[in-house]
């Protein structure tokens, strides 16, 4: 998939030049579809449901998060969230992630790593975001992408250099115009 | 030179009267009023929903005339996860306060001055940063309401 194959679908559920403190925004045709397109998403008997199973089932003991409760209230995210807690591999880090995104706009998904490390900040800590894997997290990795496409067929994984490619005209998540990603758009900004 | 003093305290005590969420101090978490929106259907991971919408006002006062503006915010989270259990309203006012007072103060700090729209949008970006990094088990959501 490319930038320039998945505007038109990001066009389709963010309207152009409007920000979201303008007023109208929630009436406007793009909105009002992505609000639907949540509520459908979260809708009993979805898909997503299956896949947490699944690959709840491929590790049982381990800590499983379903970011996507909040879909059936129609606010926030063109995409399912989940990820898979691993422990920590050192002092230096306070939280580490197997992160998995499934857009319901378009038939995408991320797989990404994530910690949460120590660091000289305002708040002492930052995330660090990883889209290669150390050879311990390989195997989830293959797990949960195997998982994906069994339950979602024919969806195409989103590399950052496409993610992270600015949508100027539209806003997402809580970024200003022009700082949105179709990362953003079509998935989440909680990462 | 004792009014040109004078001024921009009487304005500050002014907003102070005004507005009682001011981001000077602590957000109070009785700004915070969780209310369920979606609820706990007894599942294994993280459940239901609840959520938060307030107002919050700023008084950036690193200028002679203290400047005052306000960001409407929604902050959301689960009733329950695997990993916390049961997330009671109180404890989400509280975490929501303590986050919201924090995220103002680096925000604010990032520059001079502050045109309302951007300071609210990086307000509720560090918001959302702030809950990952401390409450990476919770996934808190900021938004606008």
């Amino acid at each position: 998939m490319t930038p320039q194959g998945l505007l038109p679908v990001v066009y389709r559920f963010y309207p152009r030049g409007v920000d979201e403190y303008d007023p109208g925004y929630k009436d406007t045709e793009q909105h009002r579809r992505l609000v639907r397109a949540r509520v459908q998403a979260g809708a009993d008997g979805n898909p997503w449901g299956i896949l947490l199973e699944r690959i709840r089932a491929h590790f049982p003991g381990a800590i499983m998060h379903n970011g996507s409760t909040h879909l059936p209230t129609g606010q926030m995210d063109g995409g399912y969230v989940g990820w898979l807690e691993l422990p920590p591999r050192g002092w230096y880090e306070v939280h580490r992630k197997i992160g998995f995104l499934i857009s319901f706009l378009a038939p995408c998904y991320v797989i990404y790593g994530a910690s949460i490390i120590i660091a000289p900040t305002t708040s002492g800590r930052t995330q660090e975001l990883r889209f290669t894997f150390p050879p311990d997290e390989d195997p989830y990795v293959r797990t949960i992408t195997g998982e994906i496409l069994s339950v979602f067929p024919g969806y195409e994984l989103i590399p950052p250099e496409v993610g992270n490619v600015i949508v100027p005209d539209v806003v997402a998540g809580n970024k200003m115009m022009g700082q949105t990603t179709l990362y953003l758009c079509l998935f989440t900004d909680a990462w | 030179m004792a009014l040109t003093r004078l001024v921009p305290l009487v304005a500050l005590a002014a907003l102070l009267v005004a507005m009682p969420a001011l981001a000077i101090g602590r957000f109070s978490p009785s700004v915070f009023k969780f209310v369920t929106t979606v609820p706990d259907d007894g599942k294994e991971d993280s459940t239901g929903w609840q959520q938060a919408s307030a107002e919050l006002n700023f008084v950036d006062t690193r200028s002679v005339i203290p400047r005052a503006w306000s960001c409407r915010v929604r902050i959301g989270m689960p009733l329950r996860t695997s990993a916390l259990g049961r997330i009671s309203p109180e404890s989400a006012a509280e975490m929501s306060a303590n986050i919201a007072t924090d995220a103002s103060g680096n925000v604010m700090h990032r520059r001079p001055e502050w045109l309302t729209a951007e300071f609210c949008s990086a307000f509720k970006d560090e918001m959302l940063s702030l809950f990952a990094g401390r409450h990476p088990r919770l996934g808190a959501r900021v938004n606008s309401p």
